[in-house]
């Protein structure tokens, strides 16, 4: 049966590049060579992640405005928070966002990279078709999508064409957020398919020669060669996405600009940008902002968990 | 196989024909016309209507703006960033991999949390040339953070320094070169490719980043292109043909880079070492 | 100090409430008189620093040397106001004609759109950084005052002995703090009022709205001024925007004989039956009479500014907008409702930021900007109704067919509401209704009144 060991006998060897490691044990002279380069980065966890970090959960636990000096009310604002319509509006918004935007994006960033994997002519210029969404901000996105999705715009045209109704896709409270996920999705294909790409790029052109030898279809190739093999890539591109789904801001901002995003489509971190410069309440969007953290922090180690079960290093 | 993919490609491209193609539209037209038809005639004027629908400003200040962020930004990444992972990856001091995890689960935390209190920390430090005496309203908080490490670069050039064997630089030592000779002369002239790909991914991000500078810019003619296309889109609300010939403009940088740079892109991610 | 009274014409204005005799007294340009500081009097007179502009014909010479007066160190203001690029140009030449009062001022005007304005606005104030004088909105003002962010202004009325009576007093009181001071001015006024198409009116051969119409006066002739071909509405008889109480269903709800808060400010009553009517009597116009376009987040556009609507409910701040786009147009009052005729109206007031580093300066702006001159100007604009009553009653009802129905709404005009906390509160309220009512139909208006209620009296409670 072909197995990834069995390839690797045959294909004659690992094919990975071990690291170079620094010869000899520590040297206490040189340790100091390392804080010395370290300094800046300690700096900066220090500042900019861990003690905001806990400044945050400090100032969850007050009630402050930012103009006016800050009350400490204990948990009131986690207590508030948790039964608080928009608050929850916005968890499930987020969650539904992430739930279905990180599996979607990374299913055809999976089916797109193997489609541009091959040696064909022109498909260089492809490619860059296919990424011309990376570079381009959020905003400008969010602009052509908000036409895209306009009442008179593209996309019911195009479905006029077919005799469907014009749809209200984002000012629709059911579609709203399946209508930013399309273009969010969109957006991060590119991003998701260069990993995708280097992963293909990095298996070895010999355990596809062995299987095939072996009689192995094109299916099962894929199947038994590709997928295991790529899943340290889907790994990484996973916790990316899952951690980036959960910020998602930009989008929401621009379709909503120059208004506010409806409770169809209020993300976690605009409700607490809301709350935090809009309304005053910087304690509570704090508050807020921890939840979101543990929440993201129990995601992802739970998908570390089960890095094991499914993922496949050599 | 080939036919979908070049179709499922001009179905990529789409989007930004369409903005083309609207920004050239007279405003009636946008509404009279199918979305994809050419314009009637084309009207550039939209375009010069745009650059300067502003008072004070135009797109151009927005660009110049963002490129000096930007590159400051990128500058402090790739020099800090560098150091650390080659302390990371040449050293053994105590702490190191306890270090290493911290610097990695800086990744996970979501920046709203950090959000606020970030924004009390600016407006306490000290700035005199600021109106406000703080960093509130200027761009400091923008940049200055680059200085100071992160987690991506950090992860992307240790693994790159990890694969230079280290004979080379043993060699350099015996010659009597110190750690930080070595660095420069040994490990960053090798990195090149990796740092240039740190270089275009933290440029992009800068350059794309709507939230910061919305939330610490006051002027607007400090605005970056993102936070300018965003007033821009408030103060033009319905007014596609402008709207779309702005957001085309703001586009066309990352664009242009993103053509001549595209090998880096790609070889940044094989650089990562997804296999550990 | 006395102030020498210019002529009798002057003492019959003050005399009268609503000055329809400027016309009159029209050529009367300001005359000289010695006044060594800054007067304010019950009785007007005419005084103007030598410098002054010359002022267009028909403004009332008013209240004494209110401006021109500021003998403080050069200083450089900055003045935050929203709006768009035509607001940003049209208060570019109010400043130039303060300017040249106060040559040693120099004022940087900056514009945003409305919830940009506000997002920057507590960013810099949290930031310490903020506006000298910035625009204030009469709801939002508590928040702000109470928060200790604005200069108490009532000293310094008293220093100068400006007038704060010719300013009209429903705006005036929106700007007083609890403890009876002034923490603000009020600039302009806007009510909201029923534009036509003219031409398209006369092409259907229907007479303009007038005052005696009720709501089903309006449908009925809606209905006549739609005109579909297919599936698309080419013209739409009636627009208004849905996504503020400003534009129109507030005016709804007090023509329905309901409120949006008891008047104590302590309990939500808009879920009683007749404010609910009020609002479902919008809902019908989209959803039922068909006779508006179903709004969209982030805006359809103005269909009347875009000629495609033959009447509009909105405020009075859109005519230069409509005269712009080269809309022939009238302004009726509001269509009476079941409880009679009502509106909105609306102060928006300078105010002075407490950590301002040039108070001085930014006060004298402030008092420029509220004196008639200054006035004068923003009634030349169109674009907002002045505070000052002689100017709004005199130059501004005459200035502009439209002009006098702004003016006599405020009659009947109920205040914006406004208390600490309205922002939070009126999103909830307009989300409600947005996501429910408006935008999409999926509740009627009581049902969704009904549902928001409690927790926007939780709200009103914090």
């Amino acid at each position: 049966m072909t197995s990834i060991a069995g390839l690797r006998e045959r294909a004659g060897g690992a094919t990975s590049a071990g690291p170079a490691r620094p010869r000899g044990g520590p040297r206490a002279r040189e340790s100091r060579w390392a804080w010395l380069f370290l300094a800046p980065t300690i700096i900066g966890l220090a500042v900019l992640s861990a003690g905001p970090i806990l400044a945050a959960l400090g100032i969850s636990l007050t009630k402050w405005d930012m103009l006016t000096p800050p009350q400490v009310v204990g948990v009131d604002n986690y207590v508030t928070l948790l039964g608080d319509d928009r608050f929850l509006k916005a968890l499930r918004n987020t969650t539904f966002y992430t739930v279905v935007s990180v599996p979607l994006g990374l299913v055809l960033a999976l089916g797109l990279a193997t489609a541009l994997n091959q040696q064909l002519r022109g498909i260089a210029w492809i490619r860059t078709a296919y990424f011309l969404p990376l570079v381009t901000s959020a905003t400008a996105i969010a602009l052509v999508w908000l036409w895209i999705y306009s009442p008179t715009g593209l996309l019911n045209s195009f479905l006029g064409i077919f005799g469907i109704a014009p749809q209200r896709w984002v000012a629709d409270p059911t579609l709203a957020m399946p209508s930013i996920i399309a273009m969010s999705v969109w957006q991060g294909l590119p991003g998701n398919v260069i990993i995708f790409l280097a992963g293909l790029q990095g298996i070895p052109a010999e355990y596809y020669d062995a299987a095939s030898v072996d009689g192995a279809g094109r299916r099962s190739r894929f199947r038994k060669i590709t997928l295991p093999l790529l899943t340290p890539s889907i790994f990484f591109t996973g916790v990316l996405a899952l951690i980036g789904a959960f910020q998602v801001f930009d989008q929401v901002y621009v379709m909503a600009n120059p208004g506010k995003p409806s409770e169809a489509t209020i993300t976690l971190v605009y409700f607490i940008y809301e709350a935090g410069f809009r309304n005053f309440k910087m304690g509570y969007a704090s508050a807020a902002s921890w939840i979101m953290f543990l929440i993201v922090a129990v995601a992802t180690i739970l998908y570390f968990r089960t890095q094991n079960r499914w993922v496949h290093y050599q | 196989m080939y036919i979908s993919l070049i179709v499922g490609g001009l179905a990529m491209m789409i989007p930004f024909l369409w903005m083309l193609t609207t920004s050239l539209k007279t405003r009636a037209e946008v509404f009279s016309s199918p979305p994809l038809s050419f314009p009637s005639g084309l009207h550039w004027e939209n375009y010069s209507r745009m650059w300067f629908a502003l008072p004070d400003v135009t797109f151009g200040t927005f660009f110049q703006n963002s490129i000096v962020i930007a590159s400051l930004a990128t500058l402090g990444q790739v020099v800090t960033c560098s150091m650390a992972a080659y302390a990371f990856a040449v050293f053994d001091f105590r702490f190191k991999r306890v270090l290493f995890s911290l610097v990695l689960a800086t990744l996970i935390i979501p920046f709203q949390v950090v959000l606020v209190p970030n924004f009390i920390l600016y407006r306490y430090l000290p700035w005199p040339f600021s109106e406000s005496g703080n960093w509130i309203g200027t761009n400091l908080p923008l940049w200055v953070w680059a200085f100071f490490g992160g987690a991506f670069g950090t992860f992307l050039l240790r693994q790159f320094f990890l694969t230079i064997p280290s004979e080379l630089a043993d060699a350099a030592r015996v010659d009597g070169a110190n750690p930080w000779q070595v660095f420069l002369r040994v490990y960053v002239p090798l990195a090149r490719p990796a740092l240039a790909t740190l270089a275009i991914f933290q440029f992009m991000w800068s350059w794309n980043d709507l939230l910061d500078p919305l939330i610490y810019l006051r002027d607007l003619p400090t605005y970056t292109t993102t936070v300018g296309l965003a007033f821009f889109q408030g103060q033009f609300v319905g007014k596609w043909p402008e709207m779309m010939a702005g957001a085309l403009v703001s586009l066309l940088p990352m664009i242009i880079l993103f053509v001549i740079a595209q090998k880096y892109f790609v070889r940044g991610i094989t650089l990562s070492g997804l296999k550990g | 100090m006395r102030i020498t009274r210019a002529s009798g014409c002057h003492r019959f204005l003050a005399a009268v409430a609503a000055g329809l005799l400027v016309a009159a007294c029209g050529g009367a340009g300001p005359s000289p008189s010695p006044s060594p500081s800054a007067s304010g009097s019950t009785e007007p007179s005419a005084a103007t620093s030598p410098s002054a502009i010359p002022s267009a014909s028909a403004v009332p010479s008013a209240s004494a040397a209110a401006c021109g007066t500021y003998a403080g160190p050069p200083a450089t203001i900055s003045y935050a106001i929203w709006g768009d690029t035509t607001e940003l140009a049209n208060q570019q030449k109010v400043v130039d004609a303060f300017t040249a009062l106060d040559p040693s001022i120099t004022v940087k005007v900056t514009v945003a759109d409305w919830e940009t304005y506000w997002d920057k606005l507590q960013t810099a104030l949290a930031g310490g950084n903020a506006p000298d004088v910035f625009l204030m909105d009469g709801p939002l003002f508590p928040d702000y005052q109470t928060r200790s962010q604005l200069l108490d202004l009532s000293p310094l009325i008293t220093r100068d002995s400006f007038d704060t009576t010719q300013l009209a007093d429903l705006a005036v009181k929106d700007f007083t703090g609890a403890d009876g001071h002034l923490y603000g001015l009020p600039r302009d006024m806007s009510t909201v009022g029923l534009y036509y198409n003219k031409k398209m009116f006369d092409a259907a051969g229907i007479p303009y709205p007038d005052a005696t119409w009720d709501w089903a006066k309006l449908v009925e002739v809606a209905k006549k001024l739609t005109k579909t071909s297919g599936t698309t509405t080419t013209q739409w008889g009636f627009y208004t925007e849905t996504s503020d109480m400003e534009n129109f269903w507030s005016s709804l709800v007090w023509q329905a004989g309901g409120d949006i808060l008891s008047p104590d400010k302590k309990t939500v009553v808009i879920d009683s039956d007749q404010a609910a009517a009020g609002i479902q009597f919008l809902q019908d116009l989209i959803y039922k009479d068909k006779v508006m376009p179903q709004p969209v987040p982030g805006g359809t556009g103005d269909a009347f500014e875009n000629g495609q609507a033959a009447m509009e409910a909105n405020g009075s701040w859109l005519v230069p907008t409509h005269e712009a786009a080269g809309i022939d147009f009238g302004v009726a009052p509001l269509p009476k409702g079941p409880a009679g005729q009502a509106t909105s109206v609306n102060p928006s007031g300078v105010v002075v930021y407490k950590g301002s580093k040039s108070p001085d300066a930014a006060w004298e702006f402030v008092k420029c900007y509220t004196g008639p001159q200054m006035q004068s100007k923003i009634a030349d604009l169109k674009a907002s109704m002045p505070a000052n009553k002689q100017v709004l009653t005199g130059q501004y009802a005459t200035s502009f067919e439209g002009g006098k129905t702004f003016a006599d709404a405020l009659a009947y005009a109920h205040l914006k509401p406004s208390f600490k906390g309205f922002n939070e509160f009126g999103g909830a309220l307009q989300d409600e209704l947005d996501s429910k009512v408006f935008n999409d139909k999926q509740l009627t208006a009581k049902a969704a009144l009904d549902e928001i209620t409690p927790k926007l009296q939780k709200l009103l409670g914090q």
